[in-house]
């Protein structure tokens, strides 16, 4: 039986530790570029979910045995990783550099082509490292589990590979289409929405009996919806746009919803429907861009966003609930 | 000595040195599933027991009389076989806050030394559940043969206590039910 006023707890304070987080590096630098913005964000949500599993507490072991030791000892510091030194790659300030260096050997004061096929070059290469995540992802949370050593009833080897490859491609376009919307404006909606689906995925994930899984997408919520409002007052006080940081959330936010869903089914009890419902919900934020549903404004646009994905979340919830009252109720 | 008494001497004493041998050598069992148990129970809500036993356990021991150091005794179970009487705590108990039987999908013991007892023997090993490995003593109680249809067949049982914590199972999820569980084992050997 969950302790709700510790699990209370360990997400006010993973929510706190965040924002503290985000605050500091705020004040140590008002006015920041791509990489130091990166880095508050990526630091924020780091220092939200460590002290959320110190709080609860949540036992990983290293070496890494379950799935969910895996995503948080080896998937999601492999994404951190990627992403900073994408934005570094991507950063204004190492265009500067080429720019610099570049400068030298023509100092005509233009921008060269050879700059922008370099910067060009770069972000397919910084795609190719997101989309090689991807494929590795879902190995990476399965490993040494019964599908992968072909025991399972369920599953064939077959299966598992189709089942496997078919994940990986679903989050590389969901990564692609949901980067893209972050991009536009109102674009800190869409780590909110992520971190919707999150809640909901750690409230279904608990309802159908996987405690401590259900655990971690809380404190992984809390984090996330932490840093994004925390980040957006941080652009808004020093005036300047939120695209990246947008783009940076959005993009643990997913390999986290991801990951707690592949979790949640594979070794868990939550449904394919379920999973599949979760994981794409927040793609429903692409309605407010069609042009019949287009609404006017940054937060009638937010609120839209929400909304939409709103629905089929709390759908998802009140059929997990009738499903743990009808099976898992009389246990307790 | 007439040379049929020398075949015959010489065949006597042949089959004595074959006897020895097959005396002195271990002898090899089977685990019988049929006659055989791996039970446990917890407390709930510390005022009664929840009991359950494994459907599927497999194993085998070898028990050398003469030398009673040099036996062995192995036993997997699978831990999807998980049978509480309830199908919906059954398909809990497999989750990952429990036995996570997609990952971990056996139980096993597999002895490191043996030392013969009255009564039995005691048995020191790795124990492994939910990825964890630890050394326990059973104390194996029996060991007494009986020939049964012309099939050889020993049996032994034993009790141990564990703590489920101790085995890496989540310690938010063990609350109503108690984090000590008794483990008991009767187990029947078939001689191969």
């Amino acid at each position: 039986m969950p302790d709700v006023l510790l699990f209370a707890k360990a997400t006010c304070a993973a929510a706190a530790a965040s924002m503290m987080t985000v605050l500091a590096l705020a004040v140590a630098r008002r006015s920041a570029g791509d990489v130091w913005q990166t880095t508050a964000c990526l630091l924020a949500l780091a220092a939200g979910l460590f002290t959320g599993v110190c709080v609860l507490p949540l036992p990983i072991a290293v070496p890494p045995g379950s799935g969910l030791d895996r995503l948080l000892v080896i998937a999601l510091p492999a994404a951190w990783t990627i992403l900073w030194f994408g934005s570094y790659t991507s950063g204004r300030e190492w265009r500067a550099g080429l720019f610099w260096k570049s400068q030298a050997a023509d100092p005509t004061g233009c921008e060269s082509p050879a700059l922008e096929r370099i910067t060009q070059s770069w972000s397919c290469f910084r795609w190719c490292v997101r989309f090689a995540f991807c494929a590795a992802l879902p190995r990476v949370l399965l490993h040494g589990s019964v599908y992968l050593n072909g025991t399972d009833d369920e599953w064939s080897s077959m299966q598992i590979t189709v089942a496997m490859v078919t994940s990986s491609f679903a989050l590389a376009c969901l990564w692609v289409l949901l980067d893209r919307l972050a991009m536009r404006p109102a674009g800190a909606s869409v780590p909110v929405a992520i971190a919707l689906a999150v809640q909901c995925a750690a409230v279904t994930i608990m309802l159908a009996g996987y405690l401590k899984g259900g655990a971690f997408a809380l404190l992984l919520c809390a984090s996330l919806l932490a840093t994004t409002l925390s980040v957006t007052a941080w652009a808004k006080f020093a005036g300047f746009a939120t695209a990246v940081q947008s783009q940076v959330l959005t993009a643990i936010g997913l390999i986290g919803l991801f990951s707690v869903v592949l979790i949640g089914r594979f070794f868990g009890r939550l449904t394919t429907e379920s999973a599949i419902i979760m994981l794409f919900s927040p793609l429903l934020c692409w309605l407010t861009e069609w042009r019949m549903l287009r609404l006017s404004g940054t937060w009638r646009v937010v609120t839209g966003r929400l909304v939409l994905v709103s629905i089929p979340l709390a759908i998802l919830l009140v059929l997990a609930k009738q499903k743990f009252d009808q099976e898992l109720g009389a246990l307790l | 000595m007439t040379a049929a008494k020398f075949v015959q001497t010489l065949m006597l004493g042949l089959l004595v040195t074959v006897g020895s041998t097959t005396a002195f050598a271990a002898d090899d069992y089977e685990y019988d599933l049929v006659h055989s148990s791996v039970s446990f129970k917890a407390r709930h809500l510390d005022i009664s027991w929840i009991h359950g036993r494994f459907n599927e356990v497999s194993g085998k021991f070898s028990l050398d009389r003469e030398q009673p150091a040099k036996s062995t005794f192995e036993l997997t179970i699978q831990a999807d076989s998980v049978d509480t009487a309830n199908k919906a705590r059954d398909e809990h108990l497999r989750q990952p806050d429990y036995f996570d039987t997609k990952q971990f999908p056996t139980i096993t013991f597999k002895s490191t030394s043996v030392k013969p007892i009255k009564g039995g023997y005691e048995v020191t090993g790795d124990f492994t559940m939910h990825g964890t490995t630890k050394s326990i003593t059973l104390v194996l109680m029996g060991g007494e043969e009986h020939v049964f249809k012309g099939v050889k067949r020993v049996a032994f049982s034993t009790e141990l206590s564990l703590k489920r914590s101790d085995y890496g199972f989540d310690k938010n999820a063990i609350g109503p039910i108690g984090d000590a569980a008794l483990i008991m084992i009767d187990c029947e050997g078939v001689q191969k």
